[in-house]
């Protein structure tokens, strides 16, 4: 277990909330949600709700751009998992997003800057910067969560633990990671045969620390990917 | 070093070798000499070094170390506790690599006290768990294909420790080092050998 098996999604989902796009891999909230939760009725902006819902996909996708931000570019893609199958993830998001439908509605806020490079309210010209596109709340919150730390403070490679040498060994066969006959063959941590997928330790209480070190591997071979031939996802 | 040569006899019947005595029956010229005159006093003879004395290495007295946990850690390195909450926490691997290096570097034989020596393992991996962080999030962006900023500020008296111990570039490696060196100079160094892992 890596992330805490209470917090952890096996697979992101939708619901009145939000729904997942699969080709950013993000969270889009829905117009409902925000009128609901938010109380910003958008389709007084934007008339139709494919209007409405194509605006939250762009403030999706800033938000959690800006998230990244904060990251060490070499960890995106983990906080990208982590983003996708964290329950915790997904309600920090949720406030993320109402505050910043919120933020966004005034005018001259980012997304008129965005759009005009002008602020309404100094009435002037300014140059767009990623710090203007959450508001300083939706910041704050970003920076108490773990979404605005540089490394993604979560490890999210599978792990067990086994109490003895046996069970972990019948959990290597049965898991194809050795054959029985290998098993056989192995009185000690010493003798496993070298397999960069995965690594074992013991921890100080003597029981066996097994960690899946291709999790994220795996669960990015499961992304969906663009068919070229077919042009579908 | 006082050196004496003695007769085994002395210690009513055969010594043992190794701690300070080594016999000088130890070389084929030597076994030669027995085989052909068995009663020549050279047979029993033991070099016996008085002083330094040696660590007897078959002292198998603080041979069981005490157990040392993730909680014995986190109570002398409480800045650790929200990144290592329990055994799922991403530094926990971390932690197991530089605890089994701290136990295999700080020998309970040295020490021979507990608190001193938990303190002493506890320190000595909030050592290296402070590298490994400040690795981690990389500010410099120095494990990164990105860019890296050319400017970097040191201070003066930081790079002349740096250059002395490198226990002196953090926090927890400067207090393990206050401590350790009183205990790490009573160690004698001349032909001690790492005995490996107890």
């Amino acid at each position: 277990m890596s992330i805490p098996e209470r917090d952890k999604l096996l697979k992101p989902y939708d619901d009145e909330l939000f729904e997942y796009d699969y080709s950013e891999q993000i969270y889009v909230p829905k117009v409902e949600a925000i009128l609901e939760y938010a109380g910003i009725n958008l389709l007084k902006d934007w008339t139709t709700v494919e209007n409405a819902q194509s605006y939250l996909s762009l403030l999706a996708r800033v938000v959690n751009e800006t998230i990244y931000s904060f990251k060490d570019p070499k960890y995106v893609m983990h906080m990208k998992y982590y983003l996708a199958h964290s329950k915790k993830a997904r309600i920090e998001l949720f406030k993320i997003y109402s505050d910043s439908a919120w933020y966004n509605r005034r005018d001259g806020g980012f997304m008129m800057a965005y759009n005009s490079g002008a602020n309404l309210n100094q009435g002037k010209m300014i140059e767009f910067g990623i710090d203007k596109a959450l508001s300083p709340i939706a910041k704050q919150i970003v920076l108490n969560s773990y979404l605005g730390t540089r490394f993604l403070p979560i490890d999210i490679n599978d792990k067990e633990r086994f109490d003895d040498l046996d069970s972990l060994l019948d959990y290597l066969v049965a898991n194809d990671y050795i054959t029985s006959l290998q098993a056989d063959s192995i009185n000690t941590l010493e003798n496993l045969p070298y397999d960069m997928s995965y690594n074992v330790m013991v921890e100080p209480d003597g029981k066996y620390l097994f960690i899946d070190l291709y999790t994220f591997k795996k669960a990015t071979a499961k992304l969906r990917m663009y068919d070229p031939v077919n042009g579908t996802w | 070093m006082n050196i004496y040569m003695k007769e085994g006899n002395e210690y009513m019947g055969l010594y043992v070798e190794g701690y300070n005595k080594f016999s000088l029956y130890s070389t084929p010229n030597q076994f030669s000499m027995n085989f052909m005159n068995p009663f020549h006093p050279m047979v029993t003879m033991v070099v016996s070094i008085d002083f330094p004395v040696l660590p007897n290495f078959e002292d198998d007295t603080w041979k069981d170390i005490p157990v040392f946990t993730l909680k014995d850690f986190l109570g002398y390195c409480q800045p650790f506790e929200p990144l290592l909450e329990d055994e799922d926490s991403f530094l926990y691997n971390a932690f197991l690599l530089y605890r089994a290096l701290a136990i295999n570097n700080i020998q309970y034989g040295n020490i021979k006290d507990v608190i001193n020596w938990r303190y002493l393992v506890a320190m000595y991996i909030g050592h290296y768990m402070d590298i490994h962080v400040e690795n981690l999030k990389d500010i410099d962006n120095r494990f990164s294909l990105n860019q890296s900023p050319r400017e970097q500020k040191y201070k003066v008296e930081e790079l002349r420790m740096l250059s002395d111990n490198e226990f002196m570039s953090t926090p927890y490696g400067r207090l393990f080092w206050d401590k350790y060196r009183v205990f790490g100079s009573l160690v004698f160094k001349g032909t001690r050998k790492q005995r490996g892992r107890y």
